[in-house]
């Protein structure tokens, strides 16, 4: 029988559950939302088990020309009867209200401890998006994007891709368009974005699938 | 870069920025989600119905009780998609816009509009207050008319098929408001294309939405 401590130790090694990763559009940065990050840490460590504390309280500052928050929070978990600390510092902007330009300081207060909480959190690895923190890493996922004029220019493709219903359709589809780039001489850039595409709609297709069957099994009890 | 605008093209782009680049600035038609399939092919009947065509009885049996033949559609103010029709002059009267509306509205009955909604219950009276879409189509009226008229909806549940008739009113004031929110909404627009730059709004509305299998925001 495993004790806690290699429980967690296990559960702290596994890689990220990639759909509670969300992406900023406007510089493609991914990230895990701070109730993402909470339910990590109390779902692997236990509700009691860990806790934080704001260390250095939110501050006005201003960074390039803009105004922002800056705080510093501690995180402790309880560890083999043992309190283990990891503490970091968090930052958000202060943005305008859409129609009256006015600054969102509630926002931008509280956003910056979550942040902190965030950055705290990532010590403790993967699962609080430790990976996602990696600047190599998000150069090459930004330079993988397409532009919105070549998106376009892939759009045909796009919408067979979407008129896919099955996996086996998706592969058929995805068969077809490699050989389009063969012919074409597309780029690897153009060729490895609909392969990202045909396994993201692979993968919305077995979720939808299993949902189905899922709710015609409860129809049938 | 826009070109046009409707209340579905607002709607859209308020619902989730992502969702109004795969539809308009790609022109993608999305997968076709089977929770509105049922709700086209009511609209379809009810249309058939309302211009003497034959329809299926069975299937809009309650939505004809409540409604008889003679609240027909007036197809001279049909408005078409965009491309086949001209432009609604409102837009034209308001310069700083500069550009055209495009909708399609269910019906124009003897002094009112109205929208069937094929929908899981109904509208609230608040829903119906609080709704663009009857803005849009009551300041169409009011221009090219010189009339403000109630605005009506049909919600029929898609469990119980019952029917149910909500009524909501707009003023000028309303009008003007709306004019100066999608002035705004125009200039984000306008902004995100030229940033190429999209927010997503990812939620329960993922499951609805027809370009999920391709977003990388959808939430499952």
């Amino acid at each position: 029988m495993k004790n806690k401590i290699d429980i967690i130790y296990e559960e702290l090694q596994k890689p990220l559950d990639r759909s509670v990763i969300l992406r900023r559009e406007h510089d493609k940065l991914e990230y895990i939302a701070g109730y993402v990050a909470i339910a990590q840490a109390n779902k692997i460590f236990g509700f009691d088990s860990w806790g934080y504390s704001i260390t250095k309280y939110p501050e006005l500052i201003q960074k390039d020309g803009a105004l922002g928050y800056l705080c510093a929070v501690k995180v402790w978990v309880k560890l083999n009867g043992e309190l283990v600390e990891k503490e970091d510092v968090g930052y958000k902007d202060v943005t305008l209200t859409k129609k009256e330009k006015k600054p969102m300081l509630e926002v931008a207060y509280k956003g910056c401890v979550t942040d902190a909480l965030k950055r705290a959190l990532r010590s403790f690895g993967d699962q609080f998006g430790n990976s996602l923190y990696d600047r190599e890493d998000k150069l090459e996922k930004i330079s993988d994007t397409l532009s919105t004029e070549e998106e376009k220019g892939m759009s045909e493709y796009m919408q067979t891709l979407l008129d896919c219903k099955t996996e086996e359709e998706v592969n058929e589809a995805l068969d077809n368009i490699a050989q389009i780039a063969i012919q074409d001489k597309w780029t690897e850039k153009k060729l490895n974005h609909m392969k990202m595409l045909s396994k993201r709609v692979k993968d919305g297709i077995v979720v939808k699938n299993s949902r189905k069957e899922k709710r015609e099994q409860e129809k049938k009890a | 870069m826009i070109d046009h605008i409707s209340h579905s093209l607002i709607d859209s782009w308020l619902n989730c920025q992502t969702k109004y680049k795969y539809r308009y600035i790609l022109g993608l038609e999305g997968e076709e989600v089977e929770a509105l399939r049922d709700g086209k092919e009511y609209h379809e009947e009810v249309d058939k119905y309302h211009r003497g065509l034959e329809y299926n009885e069975e299937l809009i049996q309650n939505y004809t009780r409540v409604f008889p033949k003679n609240y027909r559609l007036n197809s001279e103010y049909r408005i078409l998609p965009k491309g086949d029709s001209e432009p609604i002059k409102l837009f034209y009267k308001m310069k700083v816009l500069d550009l055209p509306f495009h909708g399609v509205i269910d019906n124009i009955g003897d002094g009112f509009l109205s929208d069937l909604k094929y929908m899981n219950g109904k509208l609230s009276k608040r829903q119906a207050d609080e709704s663009r879409q009857p803005t849009f189509y009551l300041w169409w009226y009011w221009i090219t008319h010189n009339e403000i008229v109630p605005f009506v909806y049909q919600c029929v549940d898609k469990k119980t098929g019952k029917v149910a008739v909500i009524k909501t009113e707009r003023t000028e004031e309303d009008f003007e408001k709306l004019c100066d929110d999608v002035k705004e909404i125009i200039r984000d627009i306008r902004q995100a294309e030229n940033e190429e730059s999209y927010i997503s709004n990812a939620g329960w509305q993922c499951n609805y939405c027809k370009y999920n299998l391709i977003c990388p925001d959808r939430k499952e």
